[in-house]
């Protein structure tokens, strides 16, 4: 019950590549991928999710290679939030969540009970009871955001792979989103979610990768990841981070050669 | 290039359009324009049209003629096709005029205008020949084109046999008046005022296309031809003579079973789109369908 | 919601397209009485009848070719709509109808069509393959509706100009007449013959397209949103193109190219299926057939005194859409 990347790289075009990677995903946590702009987190998610394929070295889904799961069973085990957000048609917001729910249906079949269930579960987490039978472009961006996902959790995926989920959403609905994606590892899921927002990262999740320049620089629990140090060599910032009940807290200061 | 065959067919031309414009030649610029005792014999005669082309021909001077048009050696609609080909063809554009230096051009009245005009401001004898859609207008072309190869009486002797024949054919004619449709590729029929018309009724048949409200483009629709269901229909090419999708209505399965139980005869367009004497054989042929229908043979 | 139901929807739409099939067997040039048409409907008239062989042998396989070419043009234009995210995208617009058409005149003046029956709906398909394949390599999946038009403007002025030549270099006297008919399409005397060579490859083609209602439905996502959940783009591809070369290509041949049906169509259900996609499919296969077989309605209402092309009708009706949805997605346009 894993998704693992065993020495994986991916060469796209001169400037940008991935080397060498290696990590796994186990059930019950919810994994950060951080770093900056570029350092292959969307590449990453892309992989896994199967869009694009590695170069080099394998993925593994529950023990199987992908290509001999098929697309269907592939969209069944992992679901993926991309980061480009667009709805190229105007349906309800109920249609387009139960199109989570196509890797399950029989080809002009439509919906069972099942389907029903999970559409309405997602609905439900995602506080879009009022809004279910509302085309989406009557929706607010933040709105958006959430019918996205929960089209993904309407997919029943052991495997979220979110791609910055939280951008554009209030603090309450990022809030519940990391919540829902914490609940979702508890149950015996797995998430994997990149993220800009560290103080989120910290947080809400049980494991952090930080990404540089294509290589994993570092990998563990949150306060041992996200220290002054780590932040200021990767991202060049200057940040505060402090222990609290709460858990850890970062705040950003400034650039560190601002100093 | 669409060649401008059906504008012969579908037109209806005024004798006021029989303006022989002979122009003078260079050597009697102040002569009676027309007067054949007073021109030359024209030696270098070119024919801008199809229909020109075989009168001209019809005369016998082939010594004579410098050019005929492009369209006098197109089997589908020139009698003289075989024949034609001995001759320099020319499309009709004024700068192979210039390059021939005619001393007699005939033209039809439509076609090839900018070239008729150019040749007139430049003094050449130009014959505009109208369209034939009845026989008075077919005899008076005949004498036109004979005033101007100076040949009248070619020309009288010419009538004199087209006559002779039209009599022998009128007493063939039966009182009955069977009801003809003429059928043709893209549902083009043969309307009021043209030559064909006038050698149906000639024949002894009535023309359907006259009877019926048709659209100014001359058109029978296939499920109208088979409604009213003719007595005789008259077809022109084969839908294989030439490649297109409008011959479609040819080749359609409901005007095959029709014309395998009713009366219907083919007449080669080349023999009556001209008013020359040569639409006898379409007459005589149409006669002679109708005298094999009555006699009860399937064509 | 407020719309009525999908069921009802396509029910309406395929009584809709009977009953214009049912009313368009009792138009036509030669005014047959109403009693004449269901004397010959219900075989009572006798079989050398001519109403008996106009009803069955004219109008029948007229309107079977209209519904068949209808259906063709409406299905494929909701795929490929749905499939470039576009709502102008339709075969007429991107070329593939002018690629048909060329194929079909060059079937006909090769003498091919004469030496096989099948030369002609296999030469449309062959035409309206190469223009699918080459606008969704010009401006296919990413491309924005702009790159998609122009594209579409070049292949069809190609295909359009090589129609002419070759009607030229034919040297037959029906050249320009012909240029009409390939260009703005037409039913006029298409035979059942016509309808058994079109039929099965553009049934075939409506099949292949039905199947892509769910990966349709999916790219509602994006591209990244639908593999994820399954859908094979590929292979999508691979269907599309296979089943509008196949629909359009064949239909085409066989009446010409018949405009703006594929994109009046999926526009004006779209909204009475909830903008979904795939739903959108069957509602426009029958819209379609409908719009196709009312358009020849009135072509032969205006008979005989006038004698329009199916076409003009269709571009009068689909081309004010058009300047619509131009307008409507104008700012993409210029973005």
């Amino acid at each position: 019950m894993t998704l693992e990347f065993n020495n994986v790289s991916f060469s796209y075009g001169a400037g940008f590549s991935l080397h060498d990677l290696s990590f796994c995903l186990q059930p019950g946590e919810c994994v950060g991928l951080i770093g900056p702009n570029g350092a292959g987190k969307s590449t990453i998610l892309k992989m896994l999710a199967g869009i694009i394929k590695p170069s080099g070295g394998d993925i593994v889904l529950d023990d199987m290679k992908p290509e001999d799961l098929g697309p269907r069973v592939i969209a069944q085990k992992t679901a993926y939030l991309p980061q480009q957000r667009r709805f190229h048609w105007d349906i309800s917001v109920r249609s387009l969540i139960e199109l989570g729910r196509l890797p399950y249906r029989r080809r002009f079949g439509g919906l069972l009970p099942d389907d029903h269930r999970a559409v309405e579960r997602a609905i439900e987490l995602m506080d879009l009871k009022a809004h279910a039978n509302r085309p989406v472009s009557n929706l607010s961006g933040g709105e958006q955001a959430r019918v996205h996902v929960a089209r993904a959790l309407a997919q029943d995926a052991k495997f979220i792979l979110a791609d910055e989920p939280t951008a554009g959403l209030d603090p309450a609905h990022q809030i519940s989103l990391m919540r829902c994606f914490a609940e979702h590892a508890k149950t015996g899921g797995s998430v994997l979610v990149s993220l800009h927002d560290l103080g989120m990262a910290a947080r809400w999740c049980d494991r952090i990768l930080l990404l540089d320049n294509g290589r994993i620089v570092m990998e563990g629990a949150p306060d041992m990841v996200m220290t002054r140090d780590n932040l200021a060599r990767v991202y060049g910032i200057r940040a505060h981070v402090s222990r609290t009940e709460d858990g850890l807290v970062i705040a950003t200061a400034g650039l560190s050669n601002d100093a | 290039m669409m060649k401008k065959i059906y504008s012969f067919g579908c037109t209806t031309v005024s004798a006021a359009l029989l303006c022989t414009s002979l122009t003078a030649g260079s050597g009697q610029a102040h002569g009676e324009p027309g007067r054949s005792e007073t021109a030359p014999r024209p030696q270098r005669i070119v024919s801008l049209n199809l229909c020109a082309d075989q009168l001209l021909h019809a005369f016998g001077f082939d010594s004579r003629i410098a050019a005929l048009s492009y369209l006098s050696t197109d089997p589908q609609y020139s009698v003289i096709a075989e024949d034609a080909r001995k001759f320099r063809t020319v499309r009709g554009s004024a700068e192979e005029l210039v390059a021939i230096q005619p001393d007699l051009v005939i033209a039809g009245p439509y076609t090839t205008k900018t070239t008729v005009a150019m040749l007139q401001r430049l003094g050449k004898r130009v014959l505009i020949l109208p369209i034939a859609t009845n026989f008075a207008q077919l005899r008076s072309n005949i004498a036109s084109v004979g005033e101007a190869l100076g040949e009248p009486g070619r020309a009288a002797e010419l009538i004199r046999a087209f006559d002779r024949r039209l009599l022998g054919l009128k007493r063939r004619v039966t009182g009955k008046r069977p009801r003809a449709a003429v059928y043709y590729t893209n549902s083009v029929t043969q309307i009021a005022g043209s030559i064909e018309s006038e050698v149906l009724k000639f024949s002894g048949y009535r023309n359907i296309a006259e009877e019926l409200r048709l659209s100014p483009r001359g058109t029978l629709e296939l499920e109208r031809l088979l409604q009213v269901v003719p007595d005789m229909i008259v077809l022109g090419h084969r839908p294989e003579d030439y490649k297109t999708v409008l011959a479609d209505n040819l080749r359609h399965p409901a005007l095959g079973n029709y014309l395998r139980n009713h009366a219907w005869v083919a007449i080669e367009e080349r023999l009556w789109i001209c008013g020359t004497p040569v639409v006898l054989d379409a007459a005589e042929k149409l006669i002679h369908a109708w005298e094999k229908t009555t006699r009860g043979d399937r064509p | 919601m407020s719309t009525p139901g999908y069921p009802s929807v396509l029910s309406a739409l395929i009584i809709l397209s009977l009953s214009l099939g049912l009313l368009s067997i009792f138009v036509g040039p030669a005014g047959l009485t109403v009693a004449q048409v269901i004397a010959a409907l219900s075989g009572t008239s006798g079989d050398g009848d001519p109403a008996s062989i106009i009803i069955w042998q004219i109008r029948m396989p007229r309107m079977l070719m209209g519904a068949l070419a209808g259906a063709a043009l409406g299905l494929s234009g909701a795929v490929l709509q749905g499939y470039l995210r576009n709502p102008l995208a339709e075969p007429g617009i991107i070329g593939v109808t002018s690629g048909a058409a060329l194929g079909g005149v060059v079937a006909i003046h090769t003498g091919l069509a004469a030496t096989s029956l099948f030369a002609l709906p296999l030469l449309g398909l062959l035409g309206s393959l190469i223009t699918v394949l080459i606008i969704l390599g010009l401006a296919g999946f990413r491309g924005s509706p702009l790159t998609l038009i122009l594209a579409g403007v070049a292949v069809t002025s190609l295909a359009s100009a090589l129609i002419s030549l070759v009607l030229s270099l034919s040297d037959n006297p029906f050249a320009l007449t012909e240029i009409v008919f390939w260009m703005l399409g037409s039913l006029q005397d298409r035979s059942l013959e016509h309808v058994g060579l079109a039929a099965p490859p553009i049934l075939a083609g409506l099949g292949l397209l039905l199947f892509t209602s769910r990966g349709l439905d999916a790219l509602t996502l994006g591209e990244y949103g639908a593999q994820n959940l399954g859908i094979g783009l590929d292979r999508l591809r691979y269907l599309i193109v296979a089943g509008v070369a196949l629909a359009v290509g064949s239909a085409t041949a066989i009446t010409g190219a018949i405009g703006f049906v594929g994109l009046v169509v999926p526009h004006l259900l779209r909204p009475l299926v909830a903008h979904r996609p795939g739903r959108l499919l069957g509602a426009s296969l029958f819209g379609g057939a409908a719009l196709v077989l009312a358009a020849d309605i009135v072509v032969r209402l205006l008979q005989p005194e006038y004698d329009i092309k199916l076409g003009v009708l269709t571009a009068l009706i689909g081309a004010p859409f058009f300047f619509y949805l131009v307008l409507k997605t104008r700012r993409e346009l210029i973005s």
